[in-house]
């Protein structure tokens, strides 16, 4: 660069001082967080007392999370049923793996569309079968003792896989040119989006007994689960239409030409490229999916968070929670990082396609 | 075959009624199992007492006060915390979008790890790991030192200094008179946690749409600084960041909007705001209809609000701009 001054002189830069600031502040707390993990810590192999003698900020106390990362997993699911429920945690992430790989292969030929939903339709009642039992010699275990990873992934997913099936004709509704239609889309969606996710939430646990006859109890993760997937459709619905937006209305007007009426454009001509283009932003929800159904526990349902709450309340671990938080938040993170990039290598791979330069 | 014209009205119609159908069976419903619980919709409720306190709000309330009292102390406590999160997420936000950009690979990529360790955990994780923090890890008043000698970290609090001495200092300084700490202002572990929780969550939110805003200014506009002779900052700040916030400005509304609808989350811990004084007026009264509409209808009466002038600004910055 022609105006700055000569290399000999670069400490006196601010922008030198700054950055070296920066990483020395960076090396003290890589330093202070090693010391907490491993260097002050005791091992999970050891034993409770080992941990008497380290102080909540100074070190961590492993054994505590050995001790309870049982409970925070799977909650209140019966202690030797857990294998099913394990199972169910494999199957679960290996059949969303597969289907986000899939999506991208939908993307690029715009062919196998059908056996995603075809895996999707046979696999969800397996997993109820794996999770629930009741039949076939398969021990029941009650739905409403289905607790921490599994349920933080099969409302996920369910919600997930619900909200985008009604966000479709939600986004076709609101861009429809009747009037009636448009606006009842329209509120539907404003009120939605205007709400926050705990007051639908409430309204689905307290007002239950008000809103429904008399005699229907649905159970919690069902309600749960309805109030994640309206809530949800809202939010992909306007993802989705921003897509079709920006479809050029040629695209409109030479599917009139050929002489296909408005369901044929909109499932063989719009919807695919708009999907095509949606799919980042969407996989953005699939995330945003993941974290919404942390906000059950405000509610009284013990997903992760909530078993987490549960262990950390302990009193004879003396109150650390440090440890805890740490291994329910690594979950998150690898889920919705894996997400996270997956939708980022989607951006790249779409920029690369519709040839921009950068 | 019914014209083209019938075919749109009949659609229509047949939309509407089933909508006013299904809201129909809802309100039966509501109606015929009020009636055999023996209660009644009326908002009259809100005049009565309420046997709850609200533990802290700009607008005083203390326990036997009416519940429209309540509902707005904890609507304030809700605007309060929204707007002090706004603000210092736009701080932290910019400071860290800025970070992102860095020519500094360290400072890049640590900015990066952070930013996608937050925004891929749940807010509520995170406001329950900053309220155990607040709650569990200071020490309790008698064992705190103070730090500068002014500022107390404890579990009841942070005690900062505050403005208006008594005479003698500008400042009066919070101090340990027997077992509590009195003088200066104190802020209650509850709203120290939610609000440092939400200022990480949305900063990091914050700092992504930033940084899309300043990538999104031509390089040209960096360059041609450069070579004007100012230095980076100066560049950053008085050319791209202008510039920017053009673009920054709809998904920044946007946030706003998520952090005050985030706020809402303080029920788990344990902060006044509205929902949480919709659930104790709840279960006091038993009126839940009455006090969920009352919460949706605010939360939708400000969300609009904050949207429509969004939709002014951004018309306006339409017409304005060369496209």
């Amino acid at each position: 660069m022609m105006l700055q001054p000569p290399s000999r002189l670069a400490w006196r830069r601010p922008s030198f001082i700054a950055n070296s600031l920066a990483v020395v502040l960076l090396a003290w707390l890589a330093w202070k967080t090693l010391d907490w993990a491993i260097m002050s810590a005791a091992p999970p192999w050891a034993t409770a007392d080992a941990c008497r003698n380290i102080q909540k900020s100074q070190g961590a106390c492993w054994p505590f999370l050995a001790a309870k990362f049982r409970l925070v997993l799977f909650g209140r699911y019966p202690y030797e049923e857990q294998w099913r429920a394990a199972l169910f945690v494999a199957l679960a992430g290996a059949m969303i793996v597969w289907t986000l790989w899939q999506a991208l292969r939908v993307r690029r030929t715009g062919r196998g569309a059908r056996s995603i939903a075809m895996a999707w339709i046979v696999g969800l009642p397996c997993w109820a079968l794996l999770l629930v039992g009741g039949v076939a010699g398969i021990p029941a275990v009650s739905l409403d003792n289905v607790d921490g990873l599994p349920l933080t992934l099969l409302l996920a997913s369910m919600a997930a896989f619900g909200a985008f099936w009604l966000s479709l004709p939600l986004a076709l509704a609101r861009r429809s040119e009747l009037p009636g239609i448009a606006g009842l889309a329209t509120l539907y969606i404003e009120f939605v989006r205007g709400v926050p996710l705990v007051a639908f939430l409430f309204m689905a646990f307290a007002l239950t007994p008000i809103l429904l006859p008399s005699g229907w109890v649905p159970p919690a993760p069902v309600r749960a689960l309805c109030v994640l997937v309206f809530f949800l459709a809202a939010y992909m619905a306007e993802i989705v239409r921003g897509a079709m937006q920006n479809i050029s209305t040629g695209q409109y007007e030479a599917a009139s030409t050929i002489g296909l009426g408005y369901w044929k454009t909109m499932r063989l001509v719009v919807l695919p490229q708009a999907l095509r283009q949606a799919l980042p932003s969407l996989a953005n929800s699939f995330i945003s999916a993941i974290k919404d159904t942390a906000v059950v526990f405000t509610v009284g349902m013990f997903d992760m968070l909530g078993a987490a709450e549960s262990a950390i309340s302990d009193p004879s671990w003396g109150g650390r929670f440090l440890e805890i938080y740490v291994f329910v938040g690594s979950f998150y993170v690898l889920m919705c990082g894996g997400v996270s990039l997956y939708s980022r290598h989607l951006e790249r791979v779409g920029n690369k396609q519709s040839g921009a330069t950068r | 075959m019914m014209t083209y014209r019938a075919r749109r009205w009949l659609a229509q119609a047949a939309a509407i009624c089933a909508v006013m159908a299904v809201a129909a069976w809802f309100i039966s419903n509501v109606a015929r199992n009020l009636s055999a619980a023996g209660l009644r919709l009326d908002f009259g409720f809100l005049e009565g007492a309420a046997t709850f306190a609200v533990g802290e709000s700009l607008v005083p309330f203390e326990s036997g006060q009416s519940l429209l009292r309540a509902f707005v102390a904890g609507m304030s406590n809700t605007v309060t915390v929204s707007a002090l999160a706004i603000l210092g997420a736009t701080v932290l936000g910019v400071t860290i979008g800025i970070a992102r950009i860095s020519p500094t690979s360290l400072i890049r990529r640590t900015a990066q790890a952070y930013v996608e360790t937050i925004r891929n955990t749940p807010l509520l994780l995170q406001l329950l790991f900053w309220h155990s923090l607040m709650t569990q890890g200071f020490p309790n008043a008698l064992e705190a030192s103070p730090i500068l000698g002014c500022v107390f970290l404890t579990n009841r609090g942070l005690y900062l200094p505050a403005l208006g001495g008594n005479g003698e200092s500008w400042l009066s300084c919070p101090e340990l008179t027997g077992f509590n700490i009195t003088g200066g202002m104190s802020v209650s572990p509850e709203f120290a946690g939610l609000l440092i929780g939400l200022v990480i969550y949305g900063g990091s939110y914050i700092s992504e749409i930033v940084r899309g805003g300043i990538l999104a200014v031509p390089r040209g506009q960096t360059e041609a600084a450069l070579a004007c002779g100012l230095n980076r900052f100066d560049a950053l700040r008085l050319v791209v960041l202008p510039q920017a916030l053009r673009t920054m400005v709809p998904p920044m509304t946007s946030q706003y909007l998520n952090l005050l609808k985030s706020s809402s989350l303080a029920v788990t811990v344990g902060y006044p705001e509205l929902m949480r004084v919709s659930i104790a007026a709840t279960s006091q009264t038993g009126h839940a209809l009455e006090c969920i509409a009352i919460v949706m209808l605010v939360y939708l009466f400000i969300s609009l609000g904050i949207a429509a002038c969004m939709n002014l600004y951004n018309r306006r910055q339409l017409a304005y701009s060369v496209r």
